[in-house]
């Protein structure tokens, strides 16, 4: 009886314990963070910084975000390019604006579309190796962020906040001059890209990558998506098609190429683009049935996250384009669906 | 610390062992609450955030603005201001995205869609939470292609087919996006998916109008409308629209052929008006496999070279007879002639060169 009165009496004593702890407001702080950085005050969403002499963007992003390539989401929330020492500054602990809306406006994005290159010469459809640097230099120069296509559909989706001066980069068919003159210059600015190609160029003519050399991009991190297998255009049926030939044309070309390239390269693809751009309901209802997650037209402009992800805007940058009509391609911000 | 719960029941040593454990516990938060309330290195950053706060609000962007008051609410606890504001923005946040929202649905259902997705979004601009304005922008506004169907009592795959696609015959679609045979047996209640009826009309999509039209040409139009020039033997408006689409499809096998025979044609029309050079030009457009064009363009080659040959004869043999060295000018006038046949002059400077030596051997 006695130990069993002691009991009760302990646990009274545990819960008025506990009360009395809990009466304290309880402090939104870590103190792991607090005592290693006597200039920083750290609380559940927000870090405040008074930035010392050797900050800097990336490294307050490894400091308090756990990865240096966080930077953008640092210097987007404090409008700042920079870090000065004294600068105070706000670190938003997570993402704090979907899909890039805000009350007057939101993101967009930029996809941009190329075919063939060459060392020197130009034409619509073919980029000069010096027009390509100078395009890639002015997106670094310029503070834009090269996106994959999984981090584009992230932000489509909702799901991501991305940085306010996001790009995508995709080249189309599987032309050589891509292997021999884009991705060199990509590999030097660490850009993602997409290589959306049609299985039967590739191997068909000594103007066309190998499947080797399609493999090693992919081991070498570059994005292999589908272009379907002979470049047909899937939104139109050929004469004395009927329709259900003409939908099992279509899903082969979707499903097959799919298939081709897994086999060659071991990679699922997940995207498409449209071989000339053109698509239909029929052929993003085969998509999707298939488990694609988005495809991608050649109509010009950039893309909010509320675009159709089976109808994802592209502009293709022509080989005539000087960097000013480059630029143009470069739009990130709208607001005409708010206004 | 063993030595004074030595002699203490158990239970008790293990509640003063809490009390003792709670104690500190509550000093050290107590502690570094002082340490938040004491620090004012911050104190600036907080009221400039609760004035960017109060900006935000008069503007209408609530939302920006309870982030600020987040900001301030974080950077200095417990101050009931700053609570208070938050919750008032917070209500004031829910009811206008509600309004904005239900604005957007009366607009979609009277299908003024420009004016629904801008209610939509302000909503979720305002509450990025709300998941039935998301659906709205993302989905239903963008057109699924793939709808919902709830299968009826009596129904079979070709009944939907019928009912939905006007056409038995597009059974194949519901067991192909329903993994069905087209015989199954559906029972009522069921839901299965289906194309939207949109599917079957297989025509591309047009641009809005206001839109920059699409980059790519229509290349089945286009071929028919090369071969129409060829046939109406326009060579050159049938090469034309054959190297445009090769722009877009360079490896299109039809109109890589139109190319071909385009040129070939025109260069063959200026080969029989003996304009080679011009002729030379045009067939180097053609693929050199391409029936006898290697042979052509070897031959015009030559031709071209000779021609240029010749004529450096021919102002040597010009110098040689200004010089008044006749032999030597008719030599150099034949290989001209031999070079190239119809070389203007050529001829009959030999012949007056000719002439001219006759008469002085008269005279000798």
């Amino acid at each position: 009886m006695q130990i069993r009165c002691s009991y009760y009496l302990c646990l009274l004593i545990m819960f008025f314990s506990l009360i009395s702890g809990c009466a304290t407001p309880s402090p939104r702080v870590s103190s792991s963070l607090e005592a290693s950085d006597a200039n920083a005050k750290v609380t559940l969403g927000f870090t405040a910084v008074i930035a010392k002499e050797g900050d800097t963007l990336y490294s307050l992003a490894g400091q308090y975000l756990k990865d240096p390539n966080m930077e953008w989401l640092i210097a987007d929330f404090n409008g700042i390019s920079s870090v000065t020492p004294g600068m105070e500054i706000i670190i938003p602990l997570k993402p704090y604006e979907s899909g890039g809306l805000t009350y007057g406006g939101y993101q967009t994005v930029p996809v941009l579309s190329y075919h063939n290159f060459s060392i020197d010469k130009t034409d619509k459809m073919t980029v000069s190796k010096a027009s390509f640097e100078d395009q890639m230099q002015l997106l670094k120069e310029r503070g834009y962020r090269v996106l994959s296509l999984d981090q584009l559909f992230d932000f489509f989706d909702f799901k991501k906040q991305i940085p306010s001066k996001s790009v995508v980069i995709t080249i189309d068919d599987g032309w050589k001059s891509a292997y021999e003159i884009a991705f060199p210059v990509l590999k030097k600015y660490g850009y993602p890209v997409s290589l959306f190609i049609y299985t039967d160029l590739i191997n068909s003519t000594r103007k066309a990558m190998t499947w080797e050399q399609v493999r090693e991009l992919a081991d070498n991190g570059i994005d292999i998506q589908c272009h379907t297998i002979t470049h047909r255009d899937l939104a139109v049926a050929q004469d004395k098609e009927s329709f259900k030939d003409y939908f099992d044309a279509v899903e082969k070309e979707i499903v097959q190429s799919s298939n081709i390239i897994k086999k060659n390269t071991d990679r699922d693809c997940r995207y498409l683009a449209y071989p000339f751009g053109n698509s239909n309901n029929m052929v993003a209802a085969i998509l999707k049935r298939n488990g694609f997650r988005g495809a991608f037209t050649v109509r010009r402009g950039s893309n909010p996250f509320f675009i159709n992800n089976y109808r994802v805007n592209r502009s293709m940058i022509y080989g005539e384009y000087d960097l000013k009509k480059f630029e143009e391609a470069l739009t990130v911000f709208d607001d005409g669906a708010i206004k | 610390m063993k030595g004074l719960f030595a002699n203490m029941p158990g239970v008790l040593s293990l509640a003063a062992f809490s009390l003792i454990l709670f104690g500190t516990g509550c000093a050290s938060v107590t502690k570094l609450n002082a340490i938040f309330q004491e620090d004012d290195r911050f104190k600036e950053l907080v009221s400039r955030q609760a004035e960017k706060a109060a900006e935000y609000e008069k503007k209408g962007d609530l939302r920006k603005a309870l982030q600020s008051w987040e900001v301030v609410d974080d950077l200095k606890p417990d101050d009931g201001n700053v609570l208070s504001q938050i919750i008032y923005l917070k209500n004031q946040i829910n009811k206008t995205a509600s309004d904005h929202y239900k604005k957007g649905v009366a607009h979609y259902q009277n299908n003024s869609m420009k004016a629904a997705l801008r209610e939509f979004l302000l909503a979720l601009s305002l509450s990025p939470d709300h998941k039935e304005a998301l659906y709205y922008v993302k989905y239903r506004m963008t057109g699924d292609e793939l709808i919902v169907y709830e299968v009826k009592k009596g129904d079979t795959v070709k009944g939907i087919a019928k009912k939905v696609f006007n056409d038995t015959s597009n059974d194949f679609l519901i067991a192909y996006f329903n993994d069905l045979n087209k015989e199954a047996r559906l029972t009522p209640g069921m839901t299965i998916v289906l194309p939207s009826p949109e599917v079957i009309q297989v025509a591309p999509e047009i641009t809005p109008s206001g839109e920059e039209p699409a980059e790519y040409i229509n290349v089945k139009q286009e071929i028919r409308k090369a071969r129409d020039y060829f046939g109406a033997k326009k060579y050159q408006q049938s090469a034309t629209t054959a190297e445009k689409i090769l722009e877009y499809d360079p490896v299109n096998k039809e109109a890589m052929n139109l190319k071909n025979a385009s040129y070939y044609k025109i260069g063959g029309m200026l080969r029989n008006e003996k304009n080679y050079a011009e002729a030379l030009a045009v067939f180097n457009n053609v693929d050199p496999d391409y029936k006898d064009v290697r042979q052509i363009t070897d031959y015009l080659n030559n031709n071209s070279k000779h021609k240029s040959r010749a004529a450096e004869h021919y102002i040597s043999g010009v110098n040689f007879y200004v010089n008044q060295d006749l032999d030597k000018a008719i030599k150099e006038w034949e290989i001209t002639l031999t070079l190239d046949p119809n070389y203007p002059n050529a001829k009959k400077d030999i012949e007056n060169a000719r002439s001219f030596l006759d008469k002085l051997n008269k005279i000798k």
